[in-house]
């Protein structure tokens, strides 16, 4: 929860004092304010759905950390991000960032810096990327003096950045003019924590607590994957990634990896890479129900759809019910000619809401159904 | 595609769907990445909250688990495959009998039929009949695929409609060839420089790129290694790449046949794009214009590569009579202005009569004088009966220590 002891994450709020911190005299440490966020006032209010304008008011009446978190849980649970980026608007108000706020002082408090980071992650999955940048450019680099626990208090060390903040500060560039610039900063990022898994290392920190920055490693790695390959750098993703599965321990994530760098060679068209990793999936994980999906995918890959079908029904559909199976399986009956029950197929797929598999079942309906039976479908 | 249709005056029954089915692609994913241990709880919650939404089950990597089937029709290419579900559905309240679909192809020099197995079929109400049909792309410029719809209903009325589906067809890829010849008097071998430019919008990887040589060369493929050992080779647009091949005649004697030397062979290239889509051309037989070698040519067989000074060795030749009459030769050396090598054969030898396209072996004793590297040169031949003398000079090199 946002308000979380210090003592209980301390070693999560680790962060090495920056240069502009270390710049600065200790008798003027926590006089003077750098960081001065607030919501951007050009940008209008998220719409909410009015069947939950009721529940939002009865969330968010007042500032009552308890009562909003909850309203922030039930409306990010319910997939409704626009409530909960509207939650997050009215907290930050009632902390004094709201509107107007931005280059104005305000106290930075770990509360704040936490609803900030939620607002950030709900911006991004809303795509509502220039309001994102907007808002995110009072935080700089993260690395001002008043982002620091020990510029104000002298019993606390540590950051008051979320790393969930560092992440999509990070990504947050590569939806700006100068998408590269994203790559700099994950790898400076990149950089630290691996400074940082060293530091606990040589302290002889816990286990868990190296675990814990490990595994942030890691999530910092999938991201420079991911943006690499969003910005066309087939090669070096598919080169990093592939580094990153070979280094992984646990064997189901080492599976995961392995068959996202098959699908990631097939979309480029790739042949050898996808071959080199099928023949490593089918090392690690031969026979399972994934291993024949990827397989049927392969084939499709290579113009034989007949193959595909067969490893298809080579799953039983009582072992695997899956939405991607369904979907893998009414994409193989469309490419062998049997449109019709590939939309009996893909239908079965519950509940119908905006993503793949529906626009495959409008894709499919509009070619075999008649217009009336296609509206019926899609009621 | 687009669309064109040519109706009959009544009101029809059936409606002609075509889908054109390029590979199907993973879906696109909205990355997010949350903090793994965060404190709050919120980032597994929202992680969560998207993979719920999204049906995918990761969100941090850069690819979703989901084919989805094409939503535009793309660009398509000369040398890819043109693969279209056609489909016909019974839109009206009865059914209709006899329905036949005809495709065909039309580019700007042919009508290609393409074989569509919907013949004479019953279509119930609601019902449809349709047919996967590929075809692969031969030809650049405007294509458009008519099909034709003939149908009867109920009352025995005899139905009929056209669509027309035109979609360009243009070039992925541009060839642009280079010939080196490193003809000499020891090998006559030729070497290709092919630049091969992606001139598609998307990204391309080349898996053959092979030189179908002619009956009169074999090939040697001089290629590096990979940056990348388990990823192939990739082309991206605008991208060019090069390839080189290394050709020597099969049969080195060759002489009077080095007319036919001038068709090398032929470039063969496959690649696949975006999900395995196959694309192959080939292009038309390289020629190129061989080198004169006038009616005779000197080849040497064997030399050492390094001798001693002041002691002798010899060099062994072979002239080929590459004119359409025989010749009768008369070997004549001429002792070079420097002096570094010294012949010691006999100058004024007939070689004798020797008739077209055959070869005549003499060999040379040559004592050398002066030491670092040193070419063989002042060997003429005299044609005697046309007076003419071809001169040969720096054949071979020879290392004098």
């Amino acid at each position: 929860m946002l308000n979380y002891e210090y003592e209980d994450m301390k070693h999560l709020l680790y962060w090495p004092e920056s240069v502009r911190l270390k710049a600065t005299r200790k008798e003027g440490h926590g006089t003077m304010h750098y960081t001065m966020p607030g919501i951007k006032e050009e940008f209008v209010r998220s719409p909410i759905d009015h069947r939950f304008q009721d529940t939002f008011n009865k969330f968010f009446p007042r500032f009552d950390l308890d009562l909003n978190q909850r309203g922030l849980v039930w409306f990010i649970k319910k997939g409704l991000f626009e409530a909960a980026l509207n939650g997050t608007s009215d907290i930050l108000t009632w902390l004094g960032q709201g509107k107007d706020r931005a280059g104005r002082t305000s106290e930075i408090t770990q509360i704040g810096m936490e609803v900030w980071t939620l607002r950030f992650q709900l911006l991004l999955n809303l795509r509502m990327h220039a309001q994102l940048l907007a808002e995110l450019a009072a935080f700089e680099e993260l690395d001002a003096p008043d982002l620091f626990y020990q510029y104000k208090t002298s019993d606390k060390t540590g950051s008051l950045v979320p790393f969930a903040m560092r992440i999509i500060h990070a990504e947050a560039l590569r939806f700006s003019p100068f998408p590269w610039n994203s790559v700099l900063r994950i790898e400076t990022l990149l950089s630290q924590v691996e400074q940082i898994v060293n530091i606990f290392r040589m302290q002889g920190a816990p286990l868990n607590h190296i675990e814990d920055w490990e595994k942030r490693l890691d999530s910092v790695k999938y991201l420079y994957v991911r943006v690499l390959h969003d910005l066309g750098e087939y090669k070096i993703s598919m080169t990093m990634l592939g580094k990153v599965r070979s280094e992984t321990k646990d064997p189901q994530e080492k599976n995961i990896l392995t068959r996202a760098l098959i699908r990631m060679a097939m979309q480029a068209g790739d042949e050898k890479a996808m071959n080199f990793y099928v023949e490593k999936a089918s090392n690690q994980t031969a026979g399972s129900n994934e291993l024949l999906l990827h397989k049927a995918m392969k084939s499709i890959f290579l113009g034989s759809n007949g193959h595909a079908q067969e490893y298809i029904s080579r799953i039983s559909p009582k072992e695997c019910q899956g939405a991607q199976y369904i979907n893998t399986k009414g994409i193989i009956q469309l490419y062998t000619g049997k449109a019709v029950e590939a939309v009996d197929t893909v239908s079965q797929i519950k509940p119908i809401t905006p993503g793949p598999t529906t626009a495959n079942l409008k894709t499919i309906a509009e070619l075999c159904y008649s217009t009336a039976a296609k509206d019926e479908l899609l009621i | 595609m687009a669309e064109n249709s040519q109706n009959s005056s009544a009101p029809q029954l059936l409606a002609l769907r075509v889908m054109r089915l390029a590979r199907p692609k993973f879906a696109p994913v909205d990355g997010f990445t949350s903090d793994p241990v965060d404190p709050t709880g919120f980032g597994k919650m929202l992680a969560d909250a998207v993979s719920d939404n999204s049906k995918e089950s990761r969100h941090d990597l850069p690819i979703g688990e989901f084919f989805i089937a094409p939503q535009m029709f793309e660009n398509i290419y000369l040398g890819e495959t043109f693969t279209f579900y056609v489909n016909v559905v019974n839109e009206s309240e009865t059914k209709v009998v006899n329905a036949t679909v005809k495709c065909e192809l039309q580019t700007s020099t042919q009508r290609v039929p393409l074989a569509c197995n919907i013949q004479d079929a019953t279509i119930e109400v609601s019902k449809c009949e349709g047919q996967v049909i590929s075809h692969e792309v031969k030809e650049i410029g405007q294509h458009i695929l008519i099909c034709s719809v003939n149908y009867k209903t109920l009352s025995g009325e005899n139905m009929y409609f056209r669509k027309f589906f035109k979609f360009p067809v243009t070039k992925p890829i541009d060839v642009k060839t280079k010939f080196y010849g490193a003809e000499d008097n020891a090998n006559q071998d030729v070497y290709l420089e092919a630049q091969i430019e992606n001139t598609s919008n998307a990204n391309m990887f080349m898996e053959r790129v092979e030189l179908e040589p002619s009956q009169h060369y074999k090939v040697f493929t001089i290629s590096h290694e990979d940056e990348f050992h388990e990823i192939g080779s990739l082309l991206k647009p605008k991208d060019i790449r090069q390839f080189l091949f290394c050709l020597s005649p099969v049969d080195v004697n060759n002489t009077l046949g080095h007319k036919d030397l001038t068709s090398i062979g032929k470039l063969d290239m496959s690649w696949r794009t975006s999900m395995g889509e196959k694309g192959r051309l080939q292009t038309s037989a390289l020629q190129r214009i061989a080198p004169g070698y006038g009616d005779v040519r000197l080849s040497v067989e064997k030399t050492p590569a390094c001798g001693q000074v002041q002691k002798p060795f010899q060099v062994s030749c072979r002239l080929y009579n590459c004119s359409e009459r025989s010749l009768d030769l008369q070997l004549r050396l001429e002792q070079p202005a420097n002096r570094q090598l010294i012949f010691c054969s006999p100058s004024g030898v007939s070689l004798g009569q020797l008739p077209p396209s055959q070869h005549v072996d003499f060999s040379l004793d040559i004592f050398p004088v002066g030491v670092g590297i040193q070419s063989i040169s002042g060997i003429r031949i005299t044609d005697t009966f046309t007076k003419r003398i071809y001169e040969h000079d720096e054949i071979a090199q020879i290392f004098v220590s």
